[in-house]
């Protein structure tokens, strides 16, 4: 089959600065594949773990220069960066593989090949490992490699399953890929009640099981897209096509057709034949330790090629949710230095908002995570790391979310009528503090994913 | 449910009197359905529910006011039921929750002697009702004579009325039943039930559901956009019968499943919606919990010309109606006690010659003795005599998808007519399953057609909520012989017959119930117990067991002209050895009318004619 790739010639642009001498230039292809073509949204080099330092001291000076063996890659960074990208992706996009610049073919040496293929094979079994952020849907992956100076680009690629290796029409074209745009806002609100041995367990495993049940519910659910269900096979387009004439929702009404749409998702979760309900033979009777009440109402959005089908935009704002979801719980679980807390406590966790950063020359925004204190440069900093993008302040959209530290526009169903209640017959209701768990900021976020990545590139 | 305040009250009056005043033209129809039991008024129909009645009559003394329960649409009242008073249940409008959402409190009645009596009763009724009453109509019933009339600013006018035939109330409706289930973690405590389930219920009140129709895939959305997806070609302005397949065929009540769909994500394009990073509050504190399976399974009852726009929202209102019997249930539970909850079941109830659906819910693990009260409480408050089970479990509704294949037949004489000039039929009351030979597997071909007359008794009995056994296997039957001494324990597993007096044993035995037994000595004669077979029917309405000569069977009613002598008897033949045939099972006389040269002239026959506990709900 001739599938093939487009990418933006912005990205080649890209490209060019980058032109080692010796060895490679590695990164990570992003974007959204489909039976017929995948489409290249962005191509983020990965910085060498340690020269990350000497690059900020001296700004100014070109990248060029620095170029790797491929046997000096490090299959561990490669996986652990992919990882951390996939963190910032909307959902429906995903590492589709990786891309060399370097005056040599990588596949004329039998050796390199194979260490590609070992490469390509850890950020796989990485991004497995948490499957909520997911490895793409195909087992095929993407090797771009670019000669600058001869202005070659050649693509192949990898079956990982088998052991097939292809070559593939990479097109760098004029017109930008039309991505159209997907937004939902989740109504969280879980409720939980935990048993004494669940209690004594540790956060993160509690957040875990909290991820996987909420996982649960919305892969289950029903999706529609503008209020309509659609026909699973059917093109996300004809949404549009059946809207013209009534208000439509496009951006601007500027009727070029290849303006990108902006429509809405809802989830229904079914309440009948759910997964959680076995034929019960009883009331299961508990002693209760605690409550876990998980609420807020996260912003999704996501971003499909043009000929995308209902279904694959349905999984994908789902994926999207899953994947902020977890995100988020995983990054306050790392950020969380663990005391116990004393009995008889309420505990706030607060655990990094969304924000989006705006891709240069398309509508797709990814995403960063902010901690509370944080502010939206933290998002630039993450941009330049780990997607080797210099931004400025206003690309980063910093109020999709807002925080909800004071618990403002909050409600605590599941909780609060009982609680008041117990409140109000007890005096000493002011005694309970509520211990908000911040980090101390960037830093100590910053510190932990530097030592991670010192620590796993050592082994 | 929405509460209908003195405007829209004026705005039905507004209606009523718009299609009186056109009733010159055509007449407008109020339709009075169900109400035969209630009151006697003129119908030129020999009903089996004449009995019925009759008892029902006696029970409602002069005075006695109540509401009563239908469905409006399209300038045409349907009156399907009443509902009383009762000392522990005081408000009338308290049993909507019971009954099918769209069928709404439609006006009262009163057995009172005087008009202006039933006026005077009518509008304190209103006050009571708290302005829940959609439609203004009282009915009177004076010495016998039911009037209906219409309160048209506090004065009274009347209307005319006809009455409908449940095949009538069949066509004109169309049936939703809708399903939800969710498990919660709840303190056990009322507070905490009610905890518990205030998420769902808020969003079920603020709209954020759907349903989903499976049978067609058709998606219901938001009570308040209306909004209709799914199925090309179906939009919110279609005709709730429109979603059918085919027309209507008269017999059956059309039922189409909706299942619940909770919305997980907000409306979005309000600027009120303001997306919150999510946050996590972790409370500490020991407390009993209970994690409890919360089934809701409710009914709407939809006029087939409503749009399909309106769906959603009625179909909220049910919900919300089961919400409500689901929380009355635990609350009550955790306060009585605490240890034994146990997931509330919903059942769904047409008593025989109803067109209403009552609904209830029943803890799973309450034995039926135990729900005694409550039973009580849904007879008395739907205006229901204490005579007869109506309530048990058992005795539910089946819904197609409920009905097992391949199993008995039920009721396989419905629709035979025995052709006996000016007679009076009388058949037996409520359901049986019909049983015969080579059922279950068993060659019983020759020698069990008395043990299947027995099942198909016993099946009454269970049909009929009196007992929970099973349907007896002949080795069970023999077993039971044996161990009372009535057979030696040889009998076990031997293909010997048995007799009536063998099946009365049995009764007694496994059900508590007393026969009575009667005897012919010639077929002749069997000819002559027509007033006493008859009486039977009425009284206890359960199938007789005959046996005589070598042949056993079962009769299930009789006809019979007092003057004449004519009679024929309604017999269920075990000894049919086919297939759950109904048209083979008709047609060549397996169950069928037979006149009196049925019996064998020189045989001596034996009846076991068991007796109802009369009296037992």
């Amino acid at each position: 089959m001739g599938k093939s790739v487009v990418a933006d010639e912005q990205l080649w642009s890209y490209c060019k600065q980058y032109s080692p001498a010796k060895g490679y230039v590695i990164g990570l292809v992003l974007g959204q594949c489909s039976k017929a073509i995948d489409y290249v949204v962005h191509l983020a080099r990965i910085p060498p773990p340690d020269s990350s330092k000497d690059e900020k001291d001296d700004e100014q000076k070109p990248k060029t220069a620095k170029g790797l063996l491929l046997p000096e890659i490090k299959e561990s960074w490669v996986a652990n960066h992919a990882c951390d990208v996939t963190r910032m992706l909307p959902g429906g996009m995903w590492v589709l593989g990786l891309f060399l610049i370097g005056q040599n073919d990588p596949f004329e040496s039998q050796q390199n090949a194979s260490r590609l293929r070992s490469i390509l094979r850890h950020v796989r079994t990485e991004l497995q490992k948490n499957s909520l952020y997911g490895d793409s849907p195909s087992s095929e992956k993407l090797i771009l490699h670019l000669n600058i100076q001869k202005n070659l680009v050649a693509c192949r690629s990898v079956d990982l399953d088998g052991s097939g290796i292809r070559p593939i029409d990479w097109k760098f074209q004029k017109n930008p890929v039309v991505w159209n745009q997907i937004e939902c806002i989740l109504d969280l609100n879980y409720v939980k009640h935990l048993s004494q041995e669940e209690s004594s367990k540790q956060l993160r495993n509690q957040l875990e099981a909290l991820v996987k049940a909420v996982n649960g519910q919305i892969n289950e659910s029903v999706c529609t897209l503008s209020d309509e269900l659609m026909d699973p096979e059917d093109l996300v387009e004809n949404i549009f096509k059946n809207q013209k004439g009534k208000s439509s929702k496009k951006k601007n009404a500027k009727g070029s057709g290849d303006e990108p749409y902006i429509l809405s998702a809802s989830l229904y979760m079914p309440m009948v034949g759910g997964v959680d309900i076995k034929t019960p033979s009883g009331v299961k009777l508990n002693k209760g330790a605690g409550i876990m009440n998980f609420t807020g109402s996260p912003v999704s959005r996501v971003f499909v090629h043009q000929k995308a089908t209902v279904d694959e935009a349905c999984k994908a704002v789902k994926q999207d949710i899953m994947r902020s979801i977890a995100t988020r719980l995983h990054m306050h679980a790392d950020s969380l230095v663990e005391e116990d807390p004393p009995e008889d406590q309420e505990t706030l966790h607060d655990p990094p908002r969304r924000v989006m950063i705006k891709l240069p020359s398309t509508n797709v925004t990814f995403s960063d995570y902010i901690f509370p204190g944080e502010g939206p440069e933290e998002a630039l900093v993450s941009a330049e790391e780990l997607l080797d993008l210099k931004l400025e302040l206003e690309d980063v959209e910093k109020d999709v979310e807002i925080s909800a530290d004071s618990g403002v526009g909050l409600e605590w169903s599941g909780i609060e009528p009982s609680d008041k209640s117990r409140l109000d017959a007890a005096p000493s209701q002011e005694k309970t503090s509520y211990v908000i768990f911040i980090c101390i900021g960037a830093l100590v976020a910053a510190l932990i994913a530097i030592l991670l990545q010192l620590l796993s590139s050592s082994k | 449910m929405t509460k209908k305040n003195w405007e829209s009250l004026i705005h039905d009056t507004r209606l009523s009197a718009s299609y009186t005043s056109c009733s010159a033209v055509n007449p407008a129809r109020t339709i009075l359905n169900s109400l035969q039991e209630v009151i006697k008024f003129d119908r030129t129909t020999s009903q089996p529910s004449l009995r019925h009645k009759s008892f029902r009559l006696k029970q409602l003394d002069d005075g006695v006011v109540g509401g009563l329960f239908g469905h409006f649409h399209d300038g045409t009242l349907v009156v399907q039921g009443i509902g009383i008073q009762t000392d522990s249940n005081p408000s009338v409008s308290s049993f909507l929750k019971n009954v099918p959402s769209e069928v709404e409190l439609c006006g009262g009645f009163t057995t009172g002697d005087k008009v202006e009596e039933a006026q005077h009763c009518f509008s304190q009724f209103i006050l009571q009702s708290e302005g829940k009453v959609a439609f203004p109509l009282l009915l009177s019933c004076v010495k016998n004579e039911l009037k209906a009339h219409f309160l048209l600013d506090g004065s009274i006018s009347g209307v005319k009325y006809s009455t409908a035939t449940n095949a009538q109330i069949a066509s004109a409706f169309i049936y939703f039943r809708t399903k939800a289930e969710f498990v919660i973690d709840a303190e056990t405590t009322q507070q905490g039930i009610k905890v518990a389930l205030a998420n769902f219920r808020q969003k079920v009140l603020s709209n954020d559901v759907a349903f989903l129709l499976p049978s067609n895939r058709l998606f219901l959305m938001g009570a308040t956009s209306q909004k209709v997806s799914g199925v090309p070609g179906i939009t919110a302005d279609h005709k709730i019968k429109d979603l059918l397949d085919s027309e209507h065929d008269n017999k059956e009540y059309d039922i189409l499943l909706a299942h619940m769909h909770l919305k997980g994500t907000k409306e979005q394009g309000k600027e009120y919606v303001q997306s919150i990073a999510p946050l996590l509050r972790h409370v500490r504190r020991s407390f009993e919990t209970a994690n409890i399976v919360v089934k809701i399974d409710v009914l709407s009852q939809v006029h087939r010309n409503a749009k399909v726009g309106s769906l959603c929202n009625v179909l909220s209102k049910s919900v919300l109606c089961g919400l409500r019997l689901v929380e009355e249930s635990l609350s009550h539970q955790v306060s009585s006690d605490k240890q034994n909850i146990s997931n509330p079941e919903m059942y769904h109830f047409l008593p025989v010659q109803s067109s209403l659906f009552i609904s209830a819910m029943y803890p799973k693990s309450s034995s039926d003795a135990n729900l005694k009260r409550q039973r009580e409480l849904l007879h008395q408050s739907f205006g229901y005599a204490l005579d007869q089970p109506l309530f048990r479990r058992s005795q539910s509704y089946k819904f197609p998808e409920e009905r097992a294949s391949g199993g008995p037949l039920t009721n396989p004489h419905e629709g035979l007519n025995s052709g006996v000039k000016e007679g009076q039929a009388s058949v037996v009351k409520g359901l049986y399953s019909y049983h015969h030979y080579m059922q279950d597997r068993f060659d019983d071909n020759g020698w069990g057609c008395a043990y299947r007359s027995l099942q198909t008794i016993v099946s009454w009995f269970r049909l009929q909520g009196y007992t929970e056994i099973n349907v007896p296997t002949h080795k069970q039957i023999q077993e039971c012989l044996v161990k009372i001494g009535d057979k030696p324990s040889s009998f076990v597993g031997s293909r010997k017959w048995i007799g009536s007096t063998e099946v009365s044993f049995v009764l007694e035995t496994m059900l508590g119930v007393t026969s009575k037994i009667l005897t012919a000595s010639t077929g002749e004669e069997v000819g002559s117990l027509g007033s006493e077979l008859a009486y039977h029917f009425q009284t206890h309405g359960t199938p007789i067991m005959i046996g005589g000569g070598v042949l056993a069977h079962t009769i299930i009613g009789v006809d019979f002209n007092r003057s004449t002598g004519e009679i024929k008897f309604l017999i269920l033949d075990p000894h049919y050895t086919g297939g759950e045939d109904i048209a083979t099972i008709t047609s060549k006389g397996w169950v069928g009318w037979k006149d009196n040269k049925f019996w064998t002239k020189n045989a001596f026959y034996n009846l076991c004619l068991p007796l109802r506990p009369i009296g037992d709900i």
